[in-house]
């Protein structure tokens, strides 16, 4: 312990310039954050937003510096070190860093997570087990990382420089990724492998290097994981039917489709083709939905369709993502988006109307608790969800936009469906009359059941998006009118939980494709 | 030349200790013991593979093939607990430059639980430290100075020292020879170098690296008696005798004066053999040798036979 001690109060008296730049930068990102959930527009708020994120930025490279710079201190790189030849133990020379950043890191900013929780309105205590995960994440996506490339680098600048590397070679495989992979589709489960596996290599490339100094073997297991990684991922990328399959089980029979859907009635002029670009074209269908039971909704994750003209030709997507279009037991209409090669669109136009087979890989959610408020003026907390405020005198234009400022500890909500009331006057209008009211509602949060969700605020501010798509109270043209979100609506907050995932595979006939395709600019 | 010492009384046991950096073998083969107390001097032309061999010892770099003991302990397992016993002091070591000389004492000190603090004191005041003063304000022959105390300060069991005085002026290194020397009875000292003179005065033991190889390895007064610079007059010129015995090196001719190196020079029966070769001599001179001239003579034989020339008792091994 001693060794631990003496090293550490070593570390700290050389590095305090260091330090403190650290801690003023945690200070300030504390200290000035919450003005992201704060009431206001104006260019102030704006300019204060802009510094908010510039200190979230800089909090990570803080601890770059930080971690190189205390890593480097006994240099695990090169044969002329000074401290190799002295009686350091490898486990109280790793232990002394590890304590050097408990202090000087990981305290300073759980301080300032806590901070902001209760800034944000949230008890710090009863999020301690989401703030510890919190920390985890942290340590597996971005300190061990870092603290790993400083093991296997002799100086700062060499580390910087293999850091751009990771950065170009993050940036480069994901280019590939789109280049090679057109149609993605989501996987639920993919980003449990990635983490645990980095956690793994980041801490044994840490423990040969501090144990062993064998600095190839720890930068080829740091090289080589993150590859074998990309690999295994591109080619479960190219199997993905297997990948689905995996993950959305296969029903047991035909009749165990969860709901129905059927060609909207006027479906023949209602198809529609979208071009993005050459390669890149999209079809929307419009459907009818049914049979959604009580209590539960659909969310398509992944659609994979197949196309068959009259004469025989046959065309199918691979596995692609619909993007979680969610479907209630009021739900009637909705509209299917799908990629479609230009090659095959061309070649089926000519034998239109065709028919079109879909796989469907869905995710079952049931309702859980619903929490119904009159929406006070200011704050409202909603159990499980986070804590809520209109944006005064803010108005919505169109039929989408945000209405509310919401806040939720240390990831985002629950899974959650809203239903409120928007109105097209003044929010100074007292009781307005039926017609100038419309239903407003919308999907936020995610299925994700980890207490926190790796970020360097502990705050989330989750996106609230409401809609209303359907002729209400005989207003027929809700695009034309500002609507607003006002306090003393009602308003209705229900959160909805994994249920499972599932598939199902249902054949639409007679769909006419347009041979108008519009484009986007 | 060798004395029969057993594996406990040796500081450093090296058995076949090879080192190779991908195709290119800088250690061929080294078999080297030096016994506890001795000051072994390992001297060698730049490129021999000296600082290769120290790191080797150190466990800085590991052996590619054979292996090696220090103090007892394989060094591939040397970390810890056994520096506390180990002084290391090299040229090319990289110091905590922003460290003050008092910082860093005040750093080292709770590592070593043998840490002297009186020896500490005399050692400042012996090398004038300035305590204050950050390393990398030092000048470079009071960084080896404040290098020095703080790896004899702890009164280690082995100092081992890569081009301890390279590059320092006379004073400085004199002061250093002599702080070593103070310490000479109670610990081993294992130095190399490239400089003969500076070792030569004070050194009981050499060895001498060439291309990676160890040419010979003995006590300083084996050596000093084994050679012998030898001159023959013959009284008129004559070609040289087609077989020479093994021993003699650099054998040349100038007119009727016959020059030679004995490596095995062995008093009578060494002039007997002369007078042997040479029946009709008018005048032989043997000459005691410097080192210096020692190395010379071996360098310019050829490695072969000067490899050849190492001859050992038991186990085929230098021992100092």
């Amino acid at each position: 312990m001693n060794q631990i001690l003496n090293i550490f109060r070593k570390d700290t008296r050389r590095f305090w310039p260091e330090i403190v730049l650290s801690l003023v930068i945690t200070a300030a990102f504390a200290l000035i954050y919450p003005v992201q959930w704060l009431p206001g527009t104006g260019e102030r708020v704006r300019e204060l937003q802009y510094l908010a994120s510039v200190f979230t930025g800089l909090v990570p490279v803080s601890w770059c510096l930080l971690i190189g710079r205390v890593v480097h201190a006994e240099t695990l790189v090169g044969d002329r070190q000074f401290w190799i030849t002295r009686p350091y133990e490898w486990k109280k020379l790793l232990g002394a860093k590890v304590l050097f950043l408990l202090v000087w890191l990981y305290l300073p900013f759980l301080a300032a997570q806590s901070l902001l929780l209760a800034e944000a309105g949230f008890h710090p205590l009863s999020y301690v087990p989401g703030l510890l995960f919190g920390l985890l994440l942290v340590t597996g996506i971005l300190v061990l990382p870092l603290f790993a490339i400083a093991a296997v680098t002799a100086n700062f600048a060499r580390m910087t420089l293999t850091l751009l590397g990771v950065l170009i070679a993050l940036l480069g495989t994901v280019f590939a990724a789109n280049m090679v992979n057109r149609y993605t589709a989501f996987i639920p489960s993919s980003d449990r492998i990635s983490l645990p596996v980095m956690l793994c290599l980041c801490g044994a490339a840490v423990l040969i290097q501090y144990a062993s100094r064998r600095v190839w073997q720890a930068r080829v297991l740091l090289i080589a994981g993150p590859v074998l990684i990309a690999a295994v991922l591109f080619a479960a990328s190219r199997s993905q039917d297997s990948l689905v399959n995996r993950y959305y089980l296969l029903p047991a029979s035909a009749s165990a489709a969860p709901f129905q859907l059927q060609l909207a009635p006027d479906s023949r002029r209602q198809v529609t083709a979208i071009r993005i670009s050459d390669n890149v074209k999209f079809i929307n269908v419009p459907l009818l939905v049914a049979g959604v039971p009580d209590g539960y909704a659909i969310q398509i994750d992944n659609l994979r369709a197949t196309f068959t003209g009259q004469d025989g030709f046959s065309w199918t997507s691979p596995w692609q993502s619909s993007y979680g279009q969610r479907f209630l037991p009021d739900t009637e209409q909705t509209e299917l988006q799908i990629r479609i090669d230009p090659a095959a669109y061309e070649r089926l136009l000519k034998t239109t109307p065709v028919s079109l087979h879909l796989r469907l890989a869905l995710t079952r959610i049931k309702a859980g608790a619903t929490t119904s408020v009159v929406f006070p003026k200011g704050n409202v907390e909603l159990p499980g969800f986070g804590i809520c405020a209109t944006r005064p005198n803010f108005a919505f234009w169109g039929t989408t936009d945000e209405n509310m400022d919401c806040r939720s500890a240390l990831h985002l909500p629950q899974l959650t469906y809203l239903v409120t009331v928007w109105q097209d006057g003044p929010c100074s209008t007292i009781q307005p009359t039926p017609e100038h009211t419309a239903v407003a509602y919308g999907w936020t949060g995610n299925l994700n059941p980890d207490p926190a969700e790796f970020g360097i605020s502990s705050v989330w501010t989750p996106n609230v998006t409401f809609s209303n798509r359907r002729v209400h109270n005989g207003m027929a043209d809700l695009s034309s009118t500002p609507w607003r979100f006002c306090p003393g609506v009602p308003f209705r907050a229900t959160q909805y939980h994994l249920v499972d995932r599932t598939q199902a595979s249902m054949t639409l006939t007679n769909i006419v494709l347009p041979a108008n395709v519009v484009p986007t600019s | 030349m060798s004395t029969t010492i057993t594996s406990g009384d040796l500081a450093i046991d090296t058995h076949n200790l090879t080192k190779s950096f991908g195709q290119t073998e800088v250690l061929h083969e080294i078999n080297l013991a030096v016994s506890e107390g001795a000051i072994y001097a390992l001297v060698g032309p730049n490129g021999a593979g000296k600082t290769t061999m120290i790191k080797l010892l150190m466990n800085i770099l590991r052996p590619t093939t054979g292996g090696a003991e220090v103090l007892g302990v394989g060094t591939q397992r040397l970390a810890g607990e056994v520096f506390n016993r180990i002084g290391y002091v090299s040229e090319n070591q990289e110091m905590p430059e922003a460290m003050t000389v008092g910082a860093l004492m005040n750093f080292m000190r709770p590592f070593y639980p043998r840490w002297d603090r009186r020896l500490e004191r005399e050692l400042v005041r012996q090398f004038d430290l300035p305590l204050e003063r950050k390393l990398k304000h030092l000048s470079r022959g009071m960084r080896m100075k404040a290098a020095f105390a703080i790896s004899l300060a702890y009164r280690p069991k082995l100092i081992v020292l890569d081009e301890p005085f390279t590059g320092l002026d006379p004073l400085v290194r004199d002061e250093l020879i002599e702080s070593l020397l103070e310490r000479a009875a109670e610990t081993t000292i294992f130095l190399s170098s490239h400089d003969l003179a500076e070792i030569e005065s004070f050194a009981s033991h050499v060895g001498y690296m060439e291309e990676g190889r160890m040419l010979f390895s003995e006590e300083m007064t084996v050596l000093a008696n084994r050679f012998r610079e030898v001159s023959i007059t013959l009284p008129a010129p004559a070609p040289l005798p087609p077989k020479l015995p093994s021993a003699w090196m650099l054998t040349e001719t100038v007119d009727c004066v016959v020059r030679f190196v004995h490596s095995e020079y062995r008093g009578e029966a060494s002039e007997r053999e002369a007078a042997t070769v040479f029946p009709g001599a008018r005048d032989v001179a043997w000459e005691a040798m410097p080192l210096r001239s020692i190395f010379l003579a071996i360098a310019k034989t050829g490695r072969t036979q000067n490899h050849a020339m190492r001859t050992t008792a038991g186990d085929g091994r230098p021992e100092a």
